[in-house]
């Protein structure tokens, strides 16, 4: 397979506002993260509210351009292009979010809404109407509905909707942002098959966003685990599920609800030995340069720090 | 002490339209006992807890029938004021988002201590020492800092910690946790969870634990209610709700979760989406959308029959069975 | 954020903005066409009466130096001396300001016992007489305009019922009347204000929550939601004090009363420019000086706000 996205330390500070601002005050929502995604795969990545995956998401999309590292698309630095040459690219990745209800403009009609963006990347203008029932009809959403206003469907429904008008760029990649979190449980369902379907169908590669362990488990290929702005944990999806390594990620499976009876033996699971010469927690002097990603396996990583004077 | 839900009928009247939100739910959480009420967003899930409550504004909302048993009392049959007495002193309520639960220009020990005030008649100093020992019960030590801290100086689990720190203030009998853990991430679902079932050995109470996630539900009950388009369709202990469960609505939802080891194959789905409460469908409610819907589902709404020990469900298969 | 450190920040932040406003009051009025010194001097005057002029405005030096100098005098607040009637413009608004401040929080003070108690009983028993009361007040306090109101309350307590005196500015009765007349439009703002404040709160979670507790409803609407819902209130409340300060003219004018807007209606008349500047920049320090309180005020009332 080959790899169609590769990002190299992506570094994302947030400096504060104001006039008296230091650039080395600043929060490091991503810190150093390098991983690739190969072209036709999904790559999960899974971890709690504030750990930077949203950040990732935007930064990949230049929404939020990195502070350092490298975005290669095909071989291409996207953090190095000028906004005009990006701009393709751009389209080449869409990104679709939590909210399904925000998405959409309630004063358009869904004809509407989609028509934008296809009028943007100059579409024929004769065939629009064709394309925008092809696509409803391609995300399960009756193609005659397509005057309707969003108040007029349901979430699950409004989500394919956001499907499709994302599918309309025709994107090599689509990134998902908990794509199904605001969701019903009956409809998460639907929308899960729907994307693995379009994934087969459109030849697509994605990046799936969630906190849930589960659910990333189940759709994807590979997985990385975010903690605290870093890639803690990388690898192929049996190889995390069944070896799990760095605390934290062990951590999370513990955590996830509907396995186990909740007793108190859970957290006493022994925890598993860092790699020889490293350790999971910083050594009381360390430096950013100190953590790395050691491989455990050929598909399996770990996030730790080197020990001291090794 | 006991609450029963026996035959609640409810609707909401707006101008132009009547919504059946609930059809006659029955329910029974014993003292002591963690009752799941498992449904998707519309089911009347949320408008069961809150009629228990006593809460829902009246217009729209309008009871036609049924009871609400407290420890013998039927508090449907009460007037306000007694019913308020009630409120936060015998049943008390935990919310989802904490952070919009609480009030934001109150400090946390003044949220906790008025209610003390009010229903147990303390005075400032023992209320405040009382809040303390709740405080430390629900795992906020330190409690004097806490009491003086307004609820955006605290992180989300310490809210929520703080927001059952009011509920159980003045032990009450009956606990209602209304979708707890769902604004949480997991680290923090579980130490509450664990939380509330530590609360529950120590106070006894009987909780109605509602939730749209049967994975949390299934961590935490006892018993677990499944509540589709306004009527209970489904009731049994866990394990066998979990093990075999009857409805296919039950069935469906359990089946329709993502997990590892469904891995390569399709999820079971559900067609369609949950009926709004104004246009419920004749006959079984859920027979648009069950894959084994016969005729008589389309004209008679089955009845709640026992199909194992403790276990009942309202579906027209259970008839062929036996 | 300690409340200290805020109260710093913010006084900070006070005097940047009263530097800024006094510098673009000093460019604006430069660049306005014509030569002040030609204005005052009349059509015809010579060259060196002319002369004599821009030499007492201080307008023959160069730019830069005009501005040095008018920002050592603002620092030593020394607002220049009044052309027309040669006192220093300091001592004028000193003199006027008294009445137009008493008028202002007179105003003020009506109008908040009429609004929140009104806005807020409004809310809490929506479409109840009191809101009915609450809606008519509100439209009428925009409708009418506070001069049209002024020369009604004359005519009506003065002239036909000779309840306050027509003139004169010695005693509060005089006050009272121009208070009514400043107060009563402003009142409606602030009502309707508070009760759209007031709904939003009590549809809010947190008031959910209180009725789980098994609260009153007094508790409910008076301890709960009342204080958030004052916080947008209390702000607008102080931009409404500092357009009455600087609104006052009309009511000033209206009963005859020497407060500043007369002060400085008549500089704008006789073309006094230290007036006319010093004035603008005295109620500009004034309404920034409101904001401040208001700020203050504000983070009081709500701790989230000190964080940011």
């Amino acid at each position: 397979m080959k790899e169609l996205l590769q990002l190299n330390n992506i570094t994302k500070i947030f400096s504060g506002h104001g006039l008296l601002r230091s650039k080395h005050s600043g929060h490091r929502a991503v810190n150093d993260v390098s991983f690739h995604i190969n072209k036709g795969s999904v790559f999960g990545l899974v971890g709690e509210s504030g750990c930077g995956k949203t950040t990732l998401a935007r930064s990949i999309m230049m929404l939020d351009p990195p502070s350092s590292g490298e975005i290669l698309f095909e071989g291409t630095d996207l953090a190095g292009l000028s906004s005009k040459k990006l701009l393709p690219y751009r389209l080449r990745m869409q990104i679709v979010f939590q909210d399904p209800h925000s998405a959409l403009n309630p004063k358009m009609s869904i004809y509407n809404s989609m028509k934008e963006g296809l009028v943007n990347i100059k579409y024929p203008a004769n065939r629009i109407k064709e394309r925008i029932q092809e696509l409803l009809d391609l995300v399960g959403i009756t193609p005659a509905h397509m005057n309707r206003f969003p108040h007029e469907f349901s979430g699950g429904q409004k989500q394919r909707i956001v499907i499709a008008r994302a599918l309309s760029m025709e994107p090599e990649v689509l990134i998902l942002d908990e794509p199904v979190s605001s969701l019903d449980v009956s409809i998460q369902a639907q929308i899960i098959n729907l994307l693995m379907d379009l994934k087969e169908k459109l030849d697509l590669t994605y990046l799936f966003i969630s906190h849930d362990l589960n659910l990333v488990a189940y759709l994807s290929d590979r997985i990385g685990v975010m903690y605290k702005g870093r890639i803690i944990e990388l690898g192929d999806t049996e190889s995390i599920m069944d070896t799990p390594r760095h605390p934290y990620t062990l951590k999370l499976f513990s955590s996830a609800p509907g396995h186990m009876e909740i007793k108190e033996e859970t957290e006493q699971k022994d925890s598993p030995n860092p790699p020889a010469g490293y350790s999971f927690v910083p050594p009381a002097v360390s430096e950013e340069s100190d953590f790395s990603l050691v491989s455990i396996s050929d598909s399996h990583m770990v996030g730790c720090y080197k020990n001291i004077g090794d | 002490m006991e609450l029963a839900v026996r035959n609640l009928d409810l609707s909401f009247i707006q101008t132009t339209s009547e919504g059946h939100a609930l059809r006659g739910i029955n329910l029974t959480v014993k003292e002591g006992e963690i009752h799941a009420l498992v449904g998707e967003s519309g089911s009347g899930k949320s408008v069961t807890s809150t009629a228990i409550m006593g809460l829902l504004p009246s217009p729209p909302a309008r009871i036609n029938s049924g009871e609400i048993i407290l420890g013998g009392t039927d508090i449907l049959s009460l007037d306000e004021k007694e019913r308020r007495t009630i409120r936060g002193q015998k049943i008390a309520m935990v919310f989802q988002e904490p952070s919009k639960y609480l009030n934001p220009t109150l400090k946390i020990g003044e949220q906790i201590t008025e209610v003390l005030k009010l229903h147990l008649g303390m005075d400032k100093e023992q209320a405040e020492n009382r809040a303390l020992e709740i405080l430390d019960m629900v795992g906020l030590g330190g409690g004097k800092r806490i009491l003086k801290s307004y609820p955006h100086e605290l992180s989300g689990g310490m809210k929520q910690r703080a927001m059952i720190a009011i509920a159980i203030s003045c032990n009450p009998s009956f606990l209602i946790a209304d979708e707890p853990t769902t604004a949480l991430d997991v680290t923090l679902q579980l130490q509450i969870l664990k939380l509330i079932l530590n609360l529950r050995e120590k106070l006894s109470m009987g909780i109605l634990f509602i939730s749209h996630d049967l994975r949390v539900v299934h961590d935490i009950s006892d018993r677990v209610s499944v509540i589709y388009a306004g009527k209970i369709v489904e009731t049994a202990p866990k394990t066998d709700l979990y093990s075999q469960p009857v409805h296919p609505y039950s069935n469906l939802l359990l089946q329709s979760i993502p997990d590892a080891d469904k891995r390569g194959s399709r999820l079971i789905t559900i067609a369609g989406k949950v009926p709004d409460a104004e246009n419920i469908p004749p006959g079984c409610a859920f027979h648009p959308r069950c894959p084994y819907a016969m005729d008589i589902c389309r004209e008679k709404d089955p009845e709640m029959k026992p199909c194992g020990e403790n276990h009942l469900a309202a579906c027209h298969l259970t008839d062929n069975r036996n | 954020m300690n409340l200290l450190l805020f109260v710093l920040k913010r006084f900070l932040r006070l005097l940047l903005t009263i530097l800024i406003i006094s510098t673009i009051i000093f460019f604006v009025i430069r660049v306005i066409p014509g030569d002040p010194a030609l204005v005052v001097a009349g059509i015809d005057a010579s060259d060196e009466e002319i002369q004599a002029i821009r030499a007492k405005l201080g307008t023959d030096a160069p730019v830069t130096v005009q501005y040095a100098r008018w920002m050592r005098d603002l620092v030593r607040l020394d607002l220049g001396t009044s052309l027309t009637s040669g006192q220093s413009v300091k001592a004028l608004i000193r003199q006027r300001f008294p009445l137009t401040f008493t008028l202002a929080v007179l105003g003020i003070i009506l109008g908040v016992i009429i609004a929140i108690p009104l806005g807020v009983l409004s809310a809490v028993h929506r479409w109840s007489l009191w809101d009915y009361l609450g809606m008519v007040y509100s439209q009428a306090g925009m409708a009418i305009p506070s001069f049209w109101l002024g020369i009604i309350l004359l005519l009506l307590f003065s002239v036909k019922f000779p309840i306050f005196p027509l003139f004169g500015s010695d005693s509060l009765k005089n006050l009272v009347l121009p208070a009514i007349a400043l107060g009563f439009a402003r009142a409606a703002v602030i009502l309707r204000l508070t009760r759209a404040s007031m709904v939003d709160e009590l549809s809010k979670e947190y008031i959910i929550t209180a009725r789980a507790k098994g609260l009153t409803e007094k508790m409910i609407n008076y301890k709960h939601a009342l204080k958030n819902a004052l916080i947008p209130v209390v702000t607008v409340t102080g931009i409404q004090f500092g357009y009455m300060l600087g609104g006052a003219i009309i009511i000033e004018q209206v009963f005859s009363l020497p407060g500043l807007g007369r002060l400085f209606l008549y500089a704008i008349y006789q073309r006094d420019f230290p007036l006319i500047q010093g004035g603008v920049v005295f109620i500009a320090v004034i309404f920034s000086l409101t904001n401040f309180i208001v700020d203050i005020f504000y983070s009081v009332l709500n701790p989230k706000i000190r964080i940011s």
